[in-house]
């Protein structure tokens, strides 16, 4: 009995040390996330992050990039070494022997042959042979080398271990610009462009094949994003934005978009007037400059995302260029899907 | 006796050893010794499209934007563009503007063979401080064999080193930047297209009348051996930069030669290369190669503005 009124304390206090000793780690480790205070409030590390996503995730990047190139090109010189000392021989000696040595380099009649094969002129001069040759015998040298490089790390195992960083998801908001298709949809799809660009319209059609392609699942945002100089675009987001007002803007879109950025500042009001849309409301809005604070805020909210030049893409909240091919957009697409499936899945595992 | 003969002996030391002096201040003095170096007031870059500024953060000619002669004032102020903090606005910083003149000879699309032009230009307007920054597209081409060769290239150089040797004023300074690593460009649109900023293949093809930029390095058709190739011309270009400049420094009593390695061997990120045409530098890359280029340059010591 005495022992046991000897050992409950001793429990005790070891349950409330171990306590004590979570909580502390607890709190450092909130601390160690925080990556500042404000009137001893911690700025945690997340809320930081996630306002410089994109911005991060380059720089991160770079750290992944540097390090696969410094370690490749590590890796080959150590596997030289390696070989020349084998063969108890200098590294020079080593390239010496095995691509100097190794390489033939192409006759005058080869330079002349491949002239002519290559139409690259009827009458050389003696100039242009040179430059040819210089051409075809280094590249024929390095050539060499590079195909004994990979010899030799053919023969050794080599592996890079780290893997590249993954893409953030921006916080990009729809604000209250014109969108097209079912507004309860899981999949939000943001297109940062300016009329007057070429690309942007490609982009566009992308997107409609995305839209068309998975149906009901995505709604389609359009926000506009325009440079200094680009008056053409800078007025046709004004033109946007007055079909807007009327309730038409997907009409002017799609219309101005079939021009392919091709277009004349003359053209907006045609074609407002052709869908329907008074031309003279354009032109007053343009006197009184009544949308340029509402484009003003979308270049801002597009910069805060990370664009620094158009067509750029969110799907729900995921970058990708409007230059990249269809398939690529497709297989982002697909992988949205899937992962809202799975996370759906999980949700009604977890319901009670 | 002896020590008469000590006393004479150490005068007839120190006569000879003051001649010696005399004779090697005047040797040194008029084979090495220079002009008093003038303050660079009156700036003239020579160059292509990187000093121009060209597509830097919108299409076109960002003249604001170049690394030498670039400015900020408030209308770039007001529609956000990057102060890049020109060799141009340090020169303002450092000595004020009075007496100040800021040329660009630099013109896009200029090879060496227009050196000689640009700085008859350059002397023209009796420049004190003249940049060349030039030869990138003697090294990009549409094919490797259009690439000059070492004695074209230096020809051409040579002759437009002579034009400053003979017409700058006496105490001017010329500064010879080396060729970028082009094989860098190569790199940083493999890391726009990984990072899902934009496809450089796109914009290159179609916005350049389906030409490549650079046809010698960014040509999807090229191998690896004909990139290394580019890069081997590249290297022989800085080379003949470097060597041409060091001769004019030792040769020419009355003018300064510099040159840096810098753009060449400086790591250029993604973020330096603009997204506009995934090949001319981009706000940050023209602030880099300013801040990089004065920090290792003639001027270094004056550090206001940086």
């Amino acid at each position: 009995m005495k022992s046991l009124r000897t050992i409950f304390p001793t429990i005790s206090l070891s349950l409330v040390t171990g306590l004590v000793i979570l909580l502390a780690s607890v709190l450092a480790q909130a601390e160690q996330d925080a990556v500042a205070t404000l009137n001893g409030e911690p700025i945690a590390r997340e809320q930081v992050e996630a306002r410089a996503a994109l911005k991060l995730y380059r720089l991160r990047w770079e750290i992944y990039d540097t390090l696969k190139t410094e370690a490749d090109a590590l890796v080959d010189e150590r596997l030289l070494v390696e070989e020349a000392e084998k063969r108890h021989m200098s590294v020079d000696d080593l390239l010496r022997a095995e691509v100097d040595d190794k390489v033939q380099l192409p006759t005058d009649e080869q330079v002349d042959e491949y002239i002519k094969q290559g139409k690259i002129a009827t009458e050389p001069s003696a100039e242009l042979k040179g430059r040819v040759k210089l051409y075809l015998s280094e590249r024929t040298k390095i050539q060499r080398k590079l195909d004994y490089l990979q010899e030799l790390r053919t023969k050794a195992d080599y592996q890079f271990l780290l893997k590249p960083p993954e893409q953030p998801r921006a916080q990009v908001s729809v604000d209250d610009d014109p969108l097209r298709g079912n507004p309860e949809a899981p999949i939000t799809i943001i297109h940062f462009a300016s009329f007057s660009c070429e690309h942007c319209a490609e982009s566009a059609q992308k997107i409609q094949r995305l839209t068309e392609e998975f149906p009901g699942l995505a709604r389609w945002v359009h926000r506009d994003f325009i440079n200094m100089f680009d008056e053409r675009g800078l007025r046709a987001a004004e033109a946007g934005e007055t079909a807007h007002a009327a309730g038409k803007f997907w009409e002017f879109h799609d219309r101005i978009y079939s021009l392919g950025g091709d277009f004349e500042l003359e053209d907006l009001g045609k074609i407002l007037e052709e869908i329907g849309v008074s031309a003279a409301d354009y032109v007053s809005a343009h006197d009184d400059a009544r949308y340029i604070l509402e484009i003003k805020h979308d270049i801002e909210d597009g910069v805060q995302a990370g664009v620094t030049s158009v067509p750029v893409i969110f799907i729900n909240g995921q970058y990708v260029s409007g230059t990249f091919p269809y398939e690529m957009l497709r297989k982002t697409m697909e992988e949205e899907a899937r992962h809202l499936k799975q996370s759906a899945e999980q949700a009604d595992g977890q319901a009670p | 006796m002896a020590l008469r003969n000590v006393r004479r002996t150490h005068a007839g030391a120190a006569v000879f050893l003051a001649l010696t002096v005399v004779l090697v201040f005047m040797l040194t003095s008029s084979a090495y010794a220079k002009d008093p170096q003038l303050v660079p007031r009156r700036l003239a870059s020579t160059g292509d499209s990187i000093s121009a500024g060209i597509d830097v953060e919108y299409y076109g000619q960002n003249a604001n934007a170049s690394w030498v002669n670039g400015y900020y004032g408030f209308w770039e102020w007001l529609f956000g563009y990057t102060n890049v903090k020109s060799h141009n606005q340090r020169i303002t910083a450092n000595w004020g503007s009075w007496g100040r003149a800021n040329y660009m000879d630099a013109v896009s699309g200029a090879d060496m063979f227009d050196f000689p032009g640009q700085t008859a230009q350059a002397v023209s307007q009796s420049a004190q401080y003249v940049t060349v920054f030039m030869g990138h597209n003697d090294v990009c081409q549409n094919y490797p064999w259009e690439i000059p060769s070492d004695a074209v290239f230096e020809a051409n150089l040579r002759a437009g080193m002579q034009n400053l040797k003979n017409g700058l004023p006496n105490g001017a300074t010329v500064y010879v930047l080396a060729i970028v690593d082009i094989r860098q460009l190569y790199e940083v649109a493999k890391d726009k297209k990984a990072l899902g900023i934009v496809d450089c293949e796109v914009l290159w093809f179609t916005t350049l009348l389906n030409l490549f930029p650079c046809g010698t390095m960014l040509n999807p058709l090229n191998t690896e051996a004909d990139r290394q190739y580019t890069r081997s011309r590249n290297i022989a270009f800085n080379n003949i930069l470097a060597n041409v400049t060091a001769e004019y420094n030792a040769n020419d009593p009355h003018h300064y030669y510099y040159f840096t390695n810098l753009p060449f061997i400086y790591p250029f990120t993604e973020g330096d290369v603009s997204s506009l045409d995934c090949f001319h530098p981009s706000g940050q890359g023209q602030k880099t190669l300013s801040r990089e280029s004065w920090n290792v340059g003639p001027f270094y010591l004056y550090q206001k503005g940086s």
